[in-house]
């Protein structure tokens, strides 16, 4: 039944992918809910999947390592045990506004309010992001009247977060990052040879592959002016609009993106630098906006492939197939290598859409055939090929996992027990899973590591 | 129809008038084994998640958990485990729409997975809980049990639980 859970475990929501977002932040988020947030992770045995959450580099709540933008000493002073809450919420930039049933009927904003106050006090933010909770999405309440009138009071940037709690945790970051482009961002002079990471976030990275993939770009000849979802101070948030390119690492950046490319005119490179042909790749995109060690002007269109371009090959990719999965002539829009033949059984890779792609990509490298991505979590059309599908539950899993052309799925080890046919399942991490039974503990997947990891697999 | 409360056990109701806040019996007892609520002591944590989830059964082997609201409704300490119960057939997650709620095809969505769940795993024994939606609609739980009742012989209780109410407790 549709909408019907019964094994998969629930992932994180997109209120979470909020604050996830925020607490890498120097802003505050207000969440119009009657109960408060915790360390994403919290709670859960300071297990963190290899992600950002609770290492000691900075990276994600709990454990700041003297990076963090902490609140104000003494926390949340709500009286009574407030330095030992204090404690355990160290690295949180959000508060819920504590709403109850009469609030129902006479609305939130008064307590929106308040909690701004609270918040102003305890985080001195230099923005502030507001978001529904799925109560006070029921009642419609105006977050965006709010935001106005904190703007107007605080002279600080606000905007509401469109989010109700009931989409995964992917989106939640996507729409997140926009808005705060939307906030922070004015027209810059481009400098030449800069660029922005975009969507790399603290649920499905690890601080390894963030630092690898900063060297990646760094030994392309590119510096970069600042990250969008991890660790950042506003003042390079704000910088971001001077930079010449855009490398969107996960699904969750593109929003972003696209904004600035609207706004700004940055166009944008965009997939993950997993497996050695992606980082090279990713390295191959950069250059072409570079002649001669000299960086071309923004607009040069015939010197790179800008992620409208790239959409537009992969869109052409997908119009050459017929609807029906299985047409011989498709090849990647990336790497040009042929994904599908109809005769060579499939294989599934269920995960984030990017990294799944950069899997599928590896494989392609390492000479597999007919491979398709699927993922419960925010997909983008452009990025998908013929056959590639956004999961609509665990019946749609089902189905496509055991349909009989399948002979390999690499997915997370919760899905498993849906799988009833004989096919070898690699157990792959899924940083989004809210509360994992079996996790694949998550691995720096950076440039050739990720084709370690499955030449080992498969062996 | 039976409302469950905490069935953890009568040791954490003792516990939570050791608590360090001091709260209300009253409230403290119509919540407990929820997030960080009594249980043992100064943090007020009631005990591992998994057992916090588990107590919501009332110790019944063949009951099922059904829990009903939005994906953000289950960010809680209690569900933090609530994979290994998915993944051991005692528990499962219903995530209507917006839209959903708001028509009212929520109720029917309901009934139809507690009878699919029923015919699946052979058992007539159900405990339903909730997040805000269901409260801020005001849906009427007895009637939903009747009816479960009356048609398909299955036992459905209801644990309260709404932190619209009941906040956070700390």
């Amino acid at each position: 039944m549709k909408r019907l859970w019964k094994v998969i475990p629930p992932c994180l929501s997109d209120v979470l992918g909020f604050e996830a977002v925020l607490n890498e932040t120097e802003g505050f988020g207000i969440i119009d809910d009657p109960s408060r947030y915790k360390p994403i992770r919290m709670g859960q045995g300071g297990q963190s999947h290899g992600g950002q959450t609770g290492r000691t580099d900075g990276h994600g709540p709990g454990s700041d390592g003297g990076r963090a933008f902490a609140a104000r000493a003494g926390g949340e002073a709500h009286g009574a045990g407030s330095f030992d809450r204090a404690a355990r919420m160290r690295g949180v930039r959000v508060m819920n506004s504590d709403i109850r049933n009469e609030d129902i009927i006479t609305g939130t904003e008064e307590k929106v309010m308040r909690t701004f106050e609270r918040g102003m006090e305890q985080y001195a933010p230099d923005f502030v992001l507001l978001c529904c909770a799925p109560s006070s999405s029921m009642i419609n309440s105006d977050l965006e009247y709010a935001a106005e009138k904190i703007t107007v009071q605080s002279g600080l940037p606000a905007a509401e977060v469109k989010i109700d709690g009931e989409k995964d945790y992917l989106y939640g970051i996507g729409v997140t990052l926009e808005t705060l482009g939307r906030i922070l961002l004015t027209p810059r002079e481009t400098l030449a040879g800069t660029v922005n990471l975009l969507g790399a976030n603290t649920i499905d990275w690890t601080t390894d592959m963030l630092a690898s993939v900063d060297k990646l770009i760094a030994n392309a000849g590119w510096r970069v002016l600042s990250h969008w979802g991890t660790k950042e101070t506003t003042e390079n948030l704000k910088r971001a609009a001077a930079a010449q390119v855009n490398v969107v690492v996960s699904e969750a950046g593109l929003k972003l993106a696209r904004f600035m490319e609207r706004e700004f005119g940055i166009p944008y490179v965009a997939g993950a630098p997993f497996g050695a042909k992606n980082a090279e790749n990713l390295a191959l995109q950069l250059s072409k906006f570079k002649i001669d060690g000299i960086v071309a002007e923004n607009g040069s269109d015939d010197l790179f492939i800008s992620g409208s371009e790239m959409e537009n090959r992969s869109l052409t990719s997908s119009s050459k197939a017929s609807e029906e999965y299985g047409s011989s002539d498709l090849t990647c829009a990336v790497t040009g290598i042929a994904v599908q033949e109809t005769d060579v059984p499939e294989i599934l890779i269920v995960a984030e859409q990017f990294i799944a792609n950069a899997v599928r990509e590896t494989f392609l490298a390492l000479g597999q055939r007919n491979i398709r991505v699927l993922s419960f979590y925010d997909m983008d059309r452009a990025y998908m090929l013929p056959g590639d599908k956004k999961l609509t539950g665990e019946d749609d899993f089902t189905a496509q996992a055991n349909a009989d052309s399948v002979r390999m799925i690499i997915a997370d080890l919760d899905y498993r027990p849906l799988v009833k046919k004989k096919v070898q399942y690699i157990g792959f991490p899924d940083g989004g899973s809210f509360s994992p039974v079996h996790p694949t503990e998550n691995f720096n997947m950076t440039g050739e590591l990720l084709d370690l990891w499955l030449e080992e697999r498969l062996a | 129809m039976e409302n469950y409360r905490n069935m953890e056990s009568e040791k954490d109701l003792e516990s939570r008038d050791r608590t360090f806040h001091g709260r209300d019996n009253r409230v403290n007892e119509r919540n407990g084994g929820r997030e960080g609520h009594g249980g043992s002591g100064f943090h007020g944590h009631g005990g591992a998640p998994g057992q916090m989830l588990q107590g919501r059964l009332g110790g019944d082997e063949t009951a099922i958990l059904v829990f009903v609201g939005s994906l953000n409704c289950i960010r809680h300490k209690p569900y933090m485990r609530i994979g290994e119960m998915m993944q051991e057939g005692k528990a499962a997650l219903l995530c209507p729409s917006m839209s959903d709620f708001s028509s009212g095809r929520y109720l029917n969505q309901i009934v139809d997975a507690i009878v699919e769940l029923s015919k699946e795993r052979g058992t007539k024994h159900f405990v339903l809980t909730y997040g805000c939606q269901w409260v801020i609609l005001s849906t009427d739980g007895e009637l939903l049990t009747q009816r479960l009742k009356r048609e398909y012989d299955i036992d459905l209780k209801l644990w309260e639980d709404s932190h619209l109410e009941f906040g956070d407790h700390e």
